[in-house]
């Protein structure tokens, strides 16, 4: 509960000081005001500038310090054993996006690994044909066709939207393990959730720090090169959720033309 | 009518052939600029310098460098002057020239070699260009990345047009980036120039840490 209070604030807080940009009235200036979807974009900079200020001192360190103390096959099992503790919330979710044939297959995934993957430390489904899956409330709703909302940046989580934003505190309440977790009498596991969210979070931001240099060292504008980034990762995510891609007629978010896109796109 | 449909359809089944590259072709031409790609430039030891000169020579023939710029301006492009627009253009190229030149030298240590890139299917768009499917296998990673090769066919001529990492593309990465700086800047495309140079010296010659 301590978690939703905090996130209250945080979503009032955003609300009582956001400067929105102002929409141009320059046709050119208005297209890429449209494609940015960003009206908090003063807003979103600041909590940017916040978060590059945390990652220089205190996410940094303390993934480099993983990085140092740990072998590069020590934390891809790592991760294997944290995300092998996130599919069951991957199935509900299957279940929500009412793709029963995913849930069948992460729920096999997850009791494989659980047993035969030594606790979920070897990804032994997916060497039996069974490939990772990662499924979220944002994905879920947006299967729904709940639209994106504004770009939004979090304070220390990063790029998001409002509806992934939203997403990933109902997935808190939607992932069984809270409840095994909250529900024990073992007064370790009660805060083993917590400890799972955190470390993971530890491993997953180790393991794109290169991504992020790489990214920070060749772009002009990191805000808005982060912002894309974002924002095109997600569509993929929401098409494969959705089942429409590659193959089928559906285009997929990369499929634009490369003419001039005058009136088509964007309608004044 | 049916007549006149069976008529058309010879037409088409024709015309087809004869001014359009097959999707086979296509992905031939993807594959062959991978294994040049690998081949050439991750591969062998050799100076940054060399290898930049090197990857410059591939990639500038691989590609409509004009199409690609023009894209990326959004609709800033139409308000460019033509020497503006040959500016930007270069100094773009040079941006991935030496960012990716920096990102392969760096790949070489994580043994990225021909086998590490397979080629899984190929189709053609409603847009009518290709989309080549491949996969990168990474050691030390849990899942292959997807790596999608966009090959445009002008006239029989095929060009690399965009490349998709992960439902990222490149090509609209740019756009998003360099439209939001000249939404910034009242849309002076000089000053945006200016800042690509500005990067493209550091690129050029990284900082050894």
């Amino acid at each position: 509960m301590m978690k939703l209070r905090y996130w209250l604030i945080i979503f009032c807080f955003l609300l009582l000081t956001s400067g929105c940009a102002s929409v141009p009235t320059d046709p050119a200036e208005a297209a890429a005001y449209q494609e940015a979807n960003d009206p908090w974009e003063p807003m979103n900079r600041k909590i940017f500038a916040f978060n590059m200020a945390a990652d220089k001192y205190a996410l940094r360190p303390i993934a480099k310090g993983y990085r140092a103390i740990t072998t590069p096959g020590f934390r891809l099992k790592a991760r294997t054993f944290l995300n092998n503790l996130k599919t069951p919330l991957t199935v509900v979710n299957d279940i929500l996006q009412f793709n029963l044939k995913n849930a069948g297959l992460d729920l096999s995934r997850f009791i494989i690994n659980s047993t035969l993957g030594f606790f979920g430390v070897y990804d032994v489904a997916d060497k039996m044909g069974l490939s990772p899956n990662s499924q979220n409330l944002g994905t879920t709703m947006a299967v729904w066709d709940v639209p994106s909302g504004p770009y939004l940046v979090l304070p220390l989580l990063g790029p998001s939207n409002v509806r992934d934003a939203s997403g990933m505190v109902g997935d808190i309440f939607l992932d069984p393990f809270y409840y095994v977790s909250h529900n024990s009498d073992d007064r370790d596991l009660k805060w083993g959730f917590w400890i799972v969210d955190g470390v993971g979070a530890i491993a997953a931001y180790e393991n794109n720090i290169n991504l992020l240099d790489e990214g920070k060292k060749s772009s002009l504008d990191f805000y808005a090169f982060m912002r894309s980034m974002y924002q095109q990762y997600r569509k993929k995510a929401i098409e494969r959720a959705k089942g429409t891609q590659a193959t089928d007629n559906q285009k997929a978010n990369y499929e634009f033309s490369l003419e001039e896109d005058d009136e088509e796109d964007f309608d004044e | 009518m049916k007549k006149l449909l069976i008529v058309f359809a010879c037409i088409v089944s024709f015309a087809i052939p004869l001014s359009a590259a097959e999707t086979a072709d296509a992905e031939k031409f993807a594959q062959d600029l991978a294994n040049n790609i690998v081949t050439n430039v991750v591969q062998p030891q050799m100076s940054l310098s060399r290898k930049q000169d090197i990857f410059r020579k591939i990639f500038m023939a691989a590609i409509n460098v004009k199409t690609n710029a023009r894209f990326t301006l959004g609709r800033y492009a139409k308000s460019a002057a033509p020497d503006q627009l040959q500016a930007y253009t270069d100094a773009l190229a040079d941006n991935i020239i030496y960012t990716w030149t920096d990102r392969f030298n760096s790949y070489a240590g994580d043994s990225l070699d021909k086998n590490a890139i397979s080629f899984e299917s190929a189709r053609k768009s409603e847009n009518g260009d290709f989309y080549i499917t491949s996969k990168i296998k990474l050691p030390n990673a849990e899942n292959d990345i997807e790596l999608i090769w966009r090959i445009s066919d002008k006239k029989g001529e095929l060009k690399l047009a965009d490349l998709v990492v992960e439902g990222v593309s490149m090509l609209m990465s740019y756009r998003n980036e360099y439209t939001a700086i000249l939404q910034q800047n009242g849309g002076d495309i000089t000053a945006l120039t200016e800042m690509l140079k500005q990067k493209n010296d550091l690129l050029k010659n990284p900082v050894k840490k």
